[in-house]
């Protein structure tokens, strides 16, 4: 086991360099001379200011060196400072995590409430007006855009009870009260629209337990229904959800571009945007770097658990 | 020819209902993009100060937004942006990424090695934000926007197209024309190629309404088509938002066109990989 992650971690390097490589080489592929834009941005164009963003930016050395510090860099935590207010873009980066993660984590756990039951009932009353009902909605719950629903939760209780949603984040520990009443409502969007895809494959899955020799012995030996889909199927039916579980983190930080921005919040999401409208180009670079490392380590984590799971599976 | 053909679409419409109700919806998005100056009952860039932020009814079906622009008409030719975006980003994905996948699997060796590395960084990295990402540097315009959609899924559609013709690369009918001397390019074109079109189908199918939810949630964000040209994701963010408590049909009719086609999308691509291809079942 020991030795079967390890191997995963080394085989893990060469996509790590690929990632690095294209953000290295984003900031050279954007149009127009940069550091005369970002000269006119910031007002001041002097040659040593020039001399600073083109240093900052990486562009007064040749590609390969600036792609060998990058790496460098990030193998020690340091993605750089940002370019207006010399913050180091790691520091940056931890402090908005926070608030990205708060929210992904109560989506993922709505998520799990909402999906893995209505998989469940889909399957076990399979082609029921039930089944169809529930798989149309699921079908409906991927295809509405997340920022219509997420617009709608804002102005709807606005519109009929005339509430509307605090707009100033505070953190849990300052006033848990204000936080909740703005995360809860930004995470609920994206658990109720991650739960759509999670409940197409609980179902998928369970079908295919349901039909297996096992269930029908449970069955056959007298256990009552509840226990047989309970004890026997979802357990088993579970296995290959949780990896949807976790490729479904990849779909929670991408979609926090969309609520963060309705919600208001300043998590990842709203860095990376905030980040390009101001052309904080080490920032954005920063944060697509966490992000793909997070989920890379996310996947390899979720492999890695497949084994308690499921005892048939054996890494050699 | 015509009867299977009949009987095939009768067969289906039986079978998947709810997949057969995916293409009309398709098929009346194709015929309202191509008719859109007949049945648009107004110019959908006209502006009327005197008729802004009409309610629907009587005059404007859809009311007007605050320019006093029809909004069904600028639905109507809204239908064009979304089709152009789909059908654009689904031939310049699917393309790429049946030859990339074909090829990696193929050849094998370092080359798919290689290959397979980029896809994985790629997938790393949330689809949104690389879409985003890949805007700032190309700029915003319609054509740039089918670009940023289609490169990315051209890269990881193609771990699709690679293990499907995994699969048939190593059947024996394969090594059999192998053995009679068929040249590379031959068993890729005339062995594996015929036998990888459903994947090939599916993904385009599924992708087509993956990328018309793409570009609205584009515009939305302020990185997709510039105003004033009518698209749904853009008609949501700019009016839609700025008039959601004046003029609430701003959003909904937007949000109601843009669904429906998504949704129908979704269902149809759904229908096809049942029938086509039991195997990707589940897998989305």
């Amino acid at each position: 086991m020991a030795r079967y992650a390890a191997r995963r971690l080394i085989g893990m390097i060469p996509t790590v360099l690929v990632l690095l490589f294209m953000v290295v080489l984003m900031v050279r592929m954007l149009p127009g001379n940069i550091v005369d834009i970002l000269l006119e941005d910031g007002g001041t164009n002097t040659p040593e200011a020039r001399a600073e963003f083109t240093h900052a930016l990486g562009l007064d050395i040749p590609l390969p060196i600036q792609y060998g510090r990058y790496v460098l860099g990030v193998v020690q935590g340091d993605l750089g400072v940002s370019l207006w207010d010399k913050r180091s873009v790691t520091e940056i980066i931890a402090g908005r995590a926070q608030v990205t993660a708060q929210v992904a984590a109560i989506a993922i756990a709505v998520s799990v409430l909402v999906s893995i039951p209505l998989g469940v009932v889909s399957a076990v009353r399979r082609n029921s007006l039930l089944d169809y009902f529930l798989r149309s909605m699921s079908i409906l719950g991927i295809s509405l855009p997340s920022f219509v629903v997420a617009t709608s939760i804002v102005i709807l209780p606005a519109l009929w009870f005339k509430v509307s949603l605090p707009f100033q984040y505070k953190s849990f520990l300052e006033d848990p009260v204000q936080n909740l009443q703005i995360v809860l409502p930004a995470a609920g969007v994206l658990g109720v629209l991650l739960s759509a895809s999670i409940a197409r494959m609980m179902r998928t899955t369970m079908l295919d337990v349901l039909q297996q020799d096992y269930i029908r012995t449970a069955r056959a030996k007298g256990l009552s229904g509840f226990t047989v889909v309970l004890r026997h199927g979802l357990k088993n039916a579970l296995i290959p959800v949780v990896t949807l579980l976790g490729l479904q983190l990849t779909a929670l930080i991408g979609g926090s571009v969309i609520t963060e921005s309705i919600f208001a919040l300043p998590g990842l999401g709203r860095l990376l945007l905030d980040s390009l409208v101001k052309r904080d180009y080490p920032i954005v670079q920063g944060v697509v770097v966490s992000v793909g490392l997070l989920i890379m380590f996310t996947n390899l984590a979720v492999d890695l658990t497949y084994g308690y799971l499921d005892p048939r599976i054996r890494y050699s | 020819m015509r009867v299977p053909v009949v009987g095939g679409i009768f067969r289906f419409a039986r079978r998947q209902p709810l997949g057969t109700f995916g293409a009309l919806v398709i098929l009346t998005l194709v015929l309202v993009a191509a008719f859109a100056s007949v049945i648009a009952p107004a110019d959908p860039l006209a502006q009327a100060q005197r008729e802004a932020l009409m309610a629907p009814g009587a005059a404007h079906l859809a009311g007007t937004d605050q320019f006093g622009r029809d909004i069904f008409s600028r639905l109507i030719y809204g239908a064009r942006v979304s089709l152009y975006v789909g059908i654009g980003a689904v031939l310049l994905a699917v393309i790429p990424a049946t030859i990339v996948g074909v090829a990696s699997a193929f050849f094998g060796g370092t080359f798919d090695y290689l290959v397979q590395r980029v896809v994985d960084a790629v997938q790393a990295i949330p689809g949104l934000i690389l879409l985003i990402v890949i805007m700032t540097v190309l700029g915003v315009s319609l054509t740039n926007i089918v670009i940023a959609l289609a490169l990315p899924a051209s890269i990881s559609e193609s771990r699709v197209m690679r293990s499907a013709t995994t699969q048939i690369a190593n059947s024996e009918y394969v090594a059999a024309a192998r053995a009679l001397g068929a040249t590379d390019a031959r068993l890729m074109f005339r062995h594996i190629l015929p036998n990888i079109v459903s994947p090939i189908i599916v993904v385009a199918s599924l992708g087509f309404g993956r990328f018309i939810l793409a570009e609205s949630t584009l515009s939305f964000l302020g990185y997709g088509i510039l105003p004033p040209a009518p698209s749904w994701g853009g008609m949501l963010a700019a009016e839609g938002r700025a008039y959601m408590f004046a003029a609430p049909w701003l959003l909904w009719a937007p949000a109601v066109a843009l669904s429906l086609v998504v949704f129908g999308a979704n269902m149809f691509g759904d229908a096809l990989r049942d029938e086509l291809d039991p195997r990707l079942r589940g897998t989305r």
